[in-house]
C-alpha cells in the first residue's frame, strides 16, 4: 500500500508556469488525472516520477521524496506517452532487460508471467518495431509492471488505442487498482476517465481545478449547459417542443438555419430529442455536438476552476 | 559522494548490452562497418601502387584523422542519440540503477565499438602495408586506444 502526496507542489519552466501550487494525495486504488491538453498533467506525472524536480513543494512516496532517488523505482512502475523506441528488441528482449536492470531474482520468469497479464505471450518474438500502437502500448504496459510496482503510473495511456484494445487495456487497470495497487492515469477525455478511475483529480491551466468522487466531477462539468445545434425540417415547431423540456435551457431560431439548443443535462436530452420528434412528426436532419474547440467546451474545463 | 562507486560494478551488463544492440541493431551498424572495411581496401590498393612510406603515412593518416573519429562519432551517438532524442531513455532511467552505471555502460559500449571498428582496422593497416614491422602496427592500433584523446594530437604526426 503506497501513497503518493503531493504538496504545494509548482513547476515552472522560465515565465511560464505549468504547474502550480497543486496538492494532492494518490491513494491505492485507481485516480484518473483528468484535464484539457496542456493542463500540467505530463509534467505532474514527470514530478511524480522524479524525473523533473519541483521548482516549489515536495513530492513524496511514503513519505520519500522521489526526486533524486533512483530507489523509488524499485516501487514505481512509469508507463511514459513516448514510444518505446527500441524497434530493434523484440517485445521480450525488452521486457526481460527491464527485468534485469531491476535487478529481479528470477528476470525470465518475471518477463514470461508479465507477457502473460498484457497477453503479449505470442507477438512477443516479433520485434518492436513491427507492433501496432496497441501492442505497443501493451509491452510499455509490461515493463512498467516486471517489478511488480506498488505504484503505478501512466500517462496518457489510451492515447490511439483502438476500442477493444482499450476495454483491455480498461480491464487491466482495475485489476492493478482491485490488487491494491496505487494506479494514477491521465486522460483528457471524462468519458474514459469515469469508466476506470473512481477518484478524479482534474487539473486546468496547472492548477488543481477539483477533485472528488466521479459523480461529482460528472456533475460539475455537466450541468453547465451545453450548445447544440439541431436542424430539423420544421425548426420552429421543433424548437417550440423543445423548449418545454427541462434538460432545455435556452432555444434560438438560427438566421441561417438550423437551432441552436442549450442543454443542461446531455443525458436526458439525448432521450428526449428523438421522442419529441417522433411524437409531432417532426424530421431531424441533423445534430451537431459542440466540437473540442469550441467555446462551450472551454468553458466547461474553466467552469470548474472557479 | 562518490560513494557508489565502491563495491558496485560500474558497467551494468544489460545496459552495456542494450548498448551494444543498438550500435549493431540499426543500418548505423553497417555504415559502421563500411568505414574500416573501406579504410583496409585502400591499404590495400596503396600497398599494389606505391614503394616506401608514403603510402603507410597517408592511408595512416587518413585513418587516424578521418575514419577513426567518424567511428566514434557514430558509435556514441549510436548509443546515446536516438534515446535521448525521442525520450524513449526514461525508460533505462526509471529503474534502480545509478545514472552513473547507465553513462558508464553506455561509454563502455561505444568505446569497445571504436576499438574493434576504429583502432582495430589501423593495426590491419600497418600489417597490410609493411608486414616486415607487426610491432609497428601493434603501437597503431594500441596508440589510439589510450586515452581517446591521443588520437587528436596525433593525428598530425603519429608515433613511429
Amino acid at each position: 500500500m503506497s501513497v503518493l502526496t503531493l504538496d504545494q507542489t509548482s513547476r515552472w519552466y522560465g515565465n511560464v508556469v505549468a504547474v502550480n501550487g497543486i496538492s494532492m494525495t494518490v491513494r491505492p486504488g485507481i485516480t484518473g488525472l483528468l484535464g484539457p491538453n496542456g493542463a500540467g498533467k505530463t509534467t505532474l506525472i514527470a514530478m511524480m516520477s522524479g524525473f523533473l524536480a519541483p521548482s516549489a513543494g515536495t513530492v513524496t512516496l511514503d513519505g520519500t521524496a522521489v526526486w533524486r532517488n533512483t530507489s523509488v523505482y524499485r516501487s514505481i512502475g512509469l508507463v511514459p506517452e513516448r514510444e518505446v523506441s527500441f524497434g530493434y528488441l523484440t517485445g521480450r528482449q525488452f521486457v526481460l532487460a527491464n527485468a534485469e536492470l531491476h535487478g529481479l531474482p528470477d528476470p525470465g520468469a518475471a518477463t514470461e508471467r508479465v507477457l502473460e497479464v498484457v497477453e503479449m505471450t505470442e507477438p512477443a518474438a516479433r520485434r518492436i518495431g513491427t507492433y501496432s500502437k496497441g501492442m505497443r502500448q501493451r509491452v510499455k504496459l509490461a515493463s512498467a509492471l516486471v517489478h511488480d510496482p506498488a505504484v503505478l503510473l501512466l500517462d496518457e495511456p489510451f492515447n490511439g488505442v483502438d476500442p477493444r484494445q482499450r476495454l483491455h487495456l480498461m480491464a487491466l487497470l482495475r485489476r492493478m487498482g482491485a490488487e491494491g495497487r496505487t494506479v494514477l492515469f491521465s486522460s483528457h477525455i471524462l468519458e474514459e476517465v469515469e469508466q476506470v478511475a473512481r477518484q478524479i483529480e482534474v487539473v486546468v491551466s496547472g492548477r488543481h481545478a477539483a477533485s472528488g468522487e466521479f459523480g461529482e466531477i460528472r456533475r460539475l462539468m455537466t450541468d453547465r449547459p451545453v450548445q447544440y445545434v439541431v436542424v430539423a425540417d420544421d425548426d420552429r415547431a421543433l424548437a417550440a417542443r423543445l423548449i418545454a423540456d427541462p434538460s432545455v435551457v435556452a432555444v434560438s431560431l438560427r438566421p441561417e438555419g438550423g437551432i441552436a439548443v442549450s442543454v443542461a443535462d446531455f443525458g436526458s436530452f439525448a432521450v428526449r430529442l428523438p421522442r419529441v420528434a417522433r411524437e409531432h412528426g417532426i424530421r431531424v436532419l441533423e445534430l451537431a455536438p459542440p466540437t473540442t474547440r469550441s467555446r462551450a467546451c472551454s468553458r466547461t474545463w474553466w467552469g470548474l476552476t472557479r | 559522494m562518490f560513494s557508489y562507486l565502491v563495491g558496485a560494478d560500474p558497467v551494468n551488463r544489460t545496459l552495456f548490452r542494450l548498448s551494444v544492440q543498438a550500435v549493431a541493431g540499426r543500418r548505423r551498424g553497417l555504415v559502421l562497418l563500411v568505414i574500416p572495411l573501406a579504410l583496409l581496401v585502400l591499404a590495400l590498393v596503396v600497398r599494389g601502387l606505391t614503394d616506401g612510406d608514403t603510402g603507410l603515412d597517408a592511408t595512416v593518416g587518413l585513418g587516424l584523422s578521418l575514419a577513426l573519429p567518424l567511428v566514434a562519432l557514430l558509435a556514441s551517438t549510436a548509443v546515446l542519440g536516438p534515446e535521448v532524442d525521442d525520450g524513449s531513455i526514461v525508460y533505462l532511467l526509471s529503474k534502480p540503477v545509478s545514472r552513473y552505471v547507465i553513462g558508464v555502460s553506455k561509454y563502455a559500449a561505444a568505446w569497445l565499438a571504436t576499438m574493434l571498428l576504429g583502432a582495430l582496422p589501423l593495426a590491419g593497416v600497418g600489417l597490410v602495408l609493411d608486414p616486415s614491422e607487426p610491432r609497428r602496427a601493434l603501437a597503431l592500433g594500441i596508440g589510439v586506444r589510450w586515452p581517446a584523446r591521443c588520437t587528436r594530437r596525433s593525428s598530425s604526426g603519429w608515433p613511429r
